[in-house]
């Protein structure tokens, strides 16, 4: 949909940049995002997805409709550190690599870009991008980078505010911050200065768009979902260290008021209910919420927070609407049939088949 | 109101009429010529005609604005933006 930089697909001058270094006519029509790849692939006209490092089957709202999606779909090919949620739909799983075993760049959010390099190779073998090439190269395609600064030297090429980047700059520098071309040869600590890059900036009315979500009498209160700073999202590679120790397990924040009127006490297990799914988890009884809210996380897979968040999303991005969700909460005895099949399936689909020696 | 849209014409409705009332306050004309310009951008081929079907059977639930943007994008007679507003293919639009 947009090309690095946010610069559209239907602008010309950008699709013949990238035409002329690929060999290839680009489509100028804009592709999906991934809420919308899912309801194609319910349809039957979206058909393989290439996920690496993403675990949208946790991350994603409304879980049922992701796994239908995913499901649905002819290829799915998961590349990650771990046997992530999503894996349980993978065609085929390729193993990642970390951080440490390969060369690269972050960019953070203050638009700076950071060398990583590797300390050891990786154990799977290769590195990301090397496992992308060996699967375009297996396609047809000829693709012969040797070195990831390769890539770097072809984002350059192709990204006005990246002109001046390279590995080597970042091993002078350190760091630099984009953009970094003729005009800011040494990068762009502050942007906007004086003015924006198209001129004046532009105020204007908007409305306020509210969510269409509503509490009422069957589902009275409402769920908001976040993150605690000892897990990281989904917790795929948190969950897999003593982190786990500062968080165990999601649990359901409750206002002390909302608990007593359902007679719930604190650590019980509870079952919240949404007009898109339910689950269950065990009860938190505090004051940091306030009455009529309930939270929780969902770094735990187990919890299946994301059955229960719909698929509303802002209007702009269709960023999902994982803050509103009006949802009952009542007593309950343990997890729900569902989690308790996740679980089961979980663990099936996780058991590797030892090596048989060949004859 | 049922909250969850369990048909992708629903749900391409719903995200019409969105962004139809995020441009809504500044009057009809520009409304509209945003809300076309935004669908134009953003979705793919497959939902626009999924979204043409339902205008052509009448287009229930979609609000006027979003309503009129539409028929002007299967028309063809969608108002280009001007230089002086932002568009939404303008390099720097986080909205992709």
């Amino acid at each position: 949909m947009t090309a690095p930089t946010y610069r559209h697909v239907s602008d010309e001058a950008t699709r013949a940049m990238f035409e002329a270094l690929w060999g290839v006519p680009i489509n100028p029509e804009p592709g999906l995002r991934i809420p919308n790849m899912l309801d194609a692939a319910v349809e039957g006209t979206f058909k393989a997805l290439y996920i690496q490092g993403e675990d949208i089957l946790q991350s994603d709202p409304n879980t049922h409709h992701v796994a239908a999606g995913l499901a649905a779909m002819e290829c799915v090919v998961v590349q990650d550190l771990f046997l992530n949620e999503t894996a349980r739909y993978a065609h085929i799983f390729l193993p990642g690599s970390t951080f440490l075993e390969k060369d690269g760049t972050f960019t953070n959010a203050e638009r700076r870009i950071q060398m990583v390099r590797k300390v050891m190779s990786p154990k799977n073998g290769y590195g990301d991008w090397e496992i992308t090439q060996l699967m375009a190269n297996a396609i047809g395609l000829n693709w012969n980078c040797t070195h990831p600064s390769q890539i770097m030297d072809e984002i350059a090429k192709l990204t006005p505010t990246f002109a001046g980047v390279s590995f080597k700059v970042l091993d002078e520098m350190g760091s630099v911050q984009w953009p970094m071309n003729e005009k800011n040869p040494l990068g762009s600590p502050i942007m906007h200065i004086e003015s924006f890059s198209h001129g004046k900036g532009k105020f204007v009315l908007t409305e306020y768009v509210p969510t269409d979500e509503r509490t009422g009498p069957r589902y009275p209160l409402l769920l908001t979902t976040g993150r605690i700073l000892s897990q990281y999202n989904v917790g795929a590679q948190t969950r897999r260290t003593e982190n786990s120790r500062w968080h165990e397990e999601d649990r359901l924040e409750i206002h002390p008021h909302d608990a007593e009127n359902r007679g719930i006490r604190d650590g019980d297990w509870v079952q919240i209910k949404s007009r898109a799914g339910e689950t269950a988890l065990r009860a938190l009884i505090t004051d940091r919420v306030a009455p009529g809210v309930v939270y929780t996380t969902f770094h735990h897979p187990l919890t299946q927070a994301n059955v229960i968040t719909t698929d509303y999303s802002n209007w702009a991005t269709n960023c999902p609407e994982y803050k509103v969700t009006a949802v009952e909460v009542r007593a309950s005895n343990g997890p729900t049939n569902y989690q308790e099949e996740y679980d089961r399936f979980s663990k099936e689909t996780r058991r590797i088949e030892p090596l048989i020696a060949a004859e | 109101m049922s909250a969850i849209h369990t048909t992708p014409a629903e749900r391409l409705v719903m995200m019409a009429n969105q962004i139809a009332k995020a441009f809504a306050a500044q009057g009809e004309e520009r409304a509209v010529m945003k809300t076309a310009a935004h669908i134009k951008a953003f979705w793919d081929p497959r939902m626009r005609r999924k979204i043409d079907e339902h205008v052509m059977a009448g287009g229930a639930g979609l609000e006027p604005y979003a309503l009129t943007a539409l028929k002007q994008l299967m028309a063809g007679t969608e108002k280009p933006m001007p230089a002086s507003e932002h568009r939404p293919t303008d390099q720097g639009s986080d909205a992709g």
